[in-house]
């Protein structure tokens, strides 16, 4: 492993990154900057879109080739799950933790209850990934932040693990838009990021990321959430998760 | 205790032919063969003329294919619409294989001896390349107005699956050189493709 790239030097290599002109020590330092820096995937990205262009697109693939992939498919998709809702033990919890953090795991199991009965679908309404972090100056925020919890007509939906450990305080307006007030979610190692879902009807919709380290933040769900729920994800996003959720809560 | 289950009511109406990348990929994400169906079918033949110019071996090349839409069913989710196409990226996917079983030592030996023979026979030929219905008339404009040094150091990279510093010792030139032609080059084509109009400017916002 060599040491760690600055910028400069990681932007003058991805040219030969995006088009796998690089091997080695050098890889790996490109591979660790870029998982970090949202303009060098950017420029990544871009370069790869451009020599996709240099490929024919009007080439075939060979006859009989798609009845292989198609024959070596699973017949049946592997279920995506996560661990049966833990029976919680109120009174342990109650010295452990105090009443309002058994309350939140309560209604955090009460939530995960509930979306496996659903049986939720996943969605992305619009296919954006909103960086939530960076939607309004932190004194912006904050003020915005203390306003919305004043507010009478807000829902505060307390995000929680199965344990109870983990919570993410978060109020909803009326309008759809809601706010992640705190949380004790721990920092997470490079390249994964929180990802923040209201879960709408029976859908997981994708709200946006909140980074590694969530702060307060702003998002704005989409329809009539019933509840919230944070996962773990990769840098970026995803459009989709079959990951457990970290924390989870639903409107009181 | 399920989480998110495949739904495929919720999409059964999609005419998946008509449907944006993204759509397609959710589709692919509740486990619809037939969405599977409609990416190879967008995108399997140029993602099997990379991977055959890449390795020079059909059978390899298959192989390559059947991994990289096997990877895109199992894990659709590494797809992200926000960093460009489909078919980009399924390209991408399917060079950074192509590149490492090229690199393999025994592979490795038999691509060298043809690329020095095609080097030696035909130089940079990304020109003779660009073949797509839609955009081939702009794409072989922007690269015929590329500088030499910087489309030979891209076709030697892209199509010829070496490294940067392979391709300094192939052209005899400085490393550092090879590199900043293969970055200014990609950037230039993406500029010169975006005012001949066509579209590769989907990451600004």
């Amino acid at each position: 492993m060599g040491r760690e790239l600055n910028h400069t030097e990681a932007a003058a290599l991805l040219g030969a990154y995006a088009v796998d002109a690089l091997d080695g020590d050098e890889l790996d330092q490109i591979e660790r900057h870029v998982d970090d820096c949202g303009a060098c995937q950017i420029e990544v990205a871009e370069h790869r879109e451009v020599v996709a262009y240099l490929v024919p697109g009007s080439a075939r693939a060979p006859e009989g080739l798609w009845d292989r992939i198609a024959g070596s498919l699973e017949e049946v998709p592997p279920p995506l799950t996560m661990p049966a809702a833990p029976v919680i033990p109120i009174d342990r919890g109650r010295r452990r933790f105090g009443p309002a953090r058994v309350g939140a795991a309560v209604a955090a199991v009460a939530a995960m209850t509930a979306i496996g009965i659903l049986g939720l679908k996943v969605v992305d309404d619009d296919r954006r990934i909103d960086d939530l972090r960076a939607l309004a100056p932190a004194t912006e925020l904050d003020r915005t932040v203390k306003a919305a919890v004043a507010d009478p007509t807000g829902r505060r939906i307390a995000l929680a693990s199965t344990d109870g450990r983990l919570e993410a305080d978060t109020v909803l307006l009326p309008d759809g838009t809601g706010y992640l007030v705190s949380s004790n979610l721990p920092e997470l190692g490079a390249g994964r990021t929180y990802q923040l879902w209201a879960l709408v009807g029976t859908s997981k919709v994708s709200v946006g990321v909140l980074g590694a380290q969530p702060g307060p933040a702003g998002f704005k769900a989409a329809g009539e959430a019933w509840g919230l729920a944070i996962t773990e994800e990769m840098s970026g996003g995803v459009v989709s998760s079959s990951n457990d959720p970290v924390v989870v809560g639903t409107r009181v | 205790m399920v989480w998110a289950a495949p739904n495929r009511d919720a999409v059964a109406a999609m005419d998946l032919r008509d449907v944006s990348d993204a759509a397609l990929v959710i589709a692919i994400g509740r486990w619809r063969q037939d969405a599977l169906a409609e990416a190879y079918r967008r995108n399997a033949g140029a993602a099997f003329a990379l991977a055959r110019r890449l390795l020079g071996d059909r059978t390899l090349a298959e192989e390559v294919l059947q991994e990289v839409f096997l990877r895109l069913w199992n894990q659709p989710d590494r797809f992200d619409p926000e960093r460009g196409s489909l078919r980009s990226y399924l390209l991408a996917q399917t060079h950074g294989r192509s590149v490492d079983l090229l690199r393999s030592e025994t592979s490795r030996r038999r691509r060298e001896e043809r690329e020095v023979r095609e080097t030696a026979e035909h130089g940079a030929d990304i020109e003779r390349q660009v073949i797509d219905s839609s955009v081939a008339t702009q794409v072989k404009d922007v690269v015929a107005g590329l500088p030499n040094d910087e489309r030979t150091a891209i076709e030697l990279a892209y199509f010829g699956g070496h490294t940067y510093r392979q391709v300094a010792v192939l052209l005899d030139q400085p490393e550092g050189t090879v590199k900043s032609r293969i970055r200014s080059g990609l950037r230039r084509m993406r500029k010169d493709l975006a005012d001949a109009g066509v579209g590769v400017s989907w990451a600004e916002s």
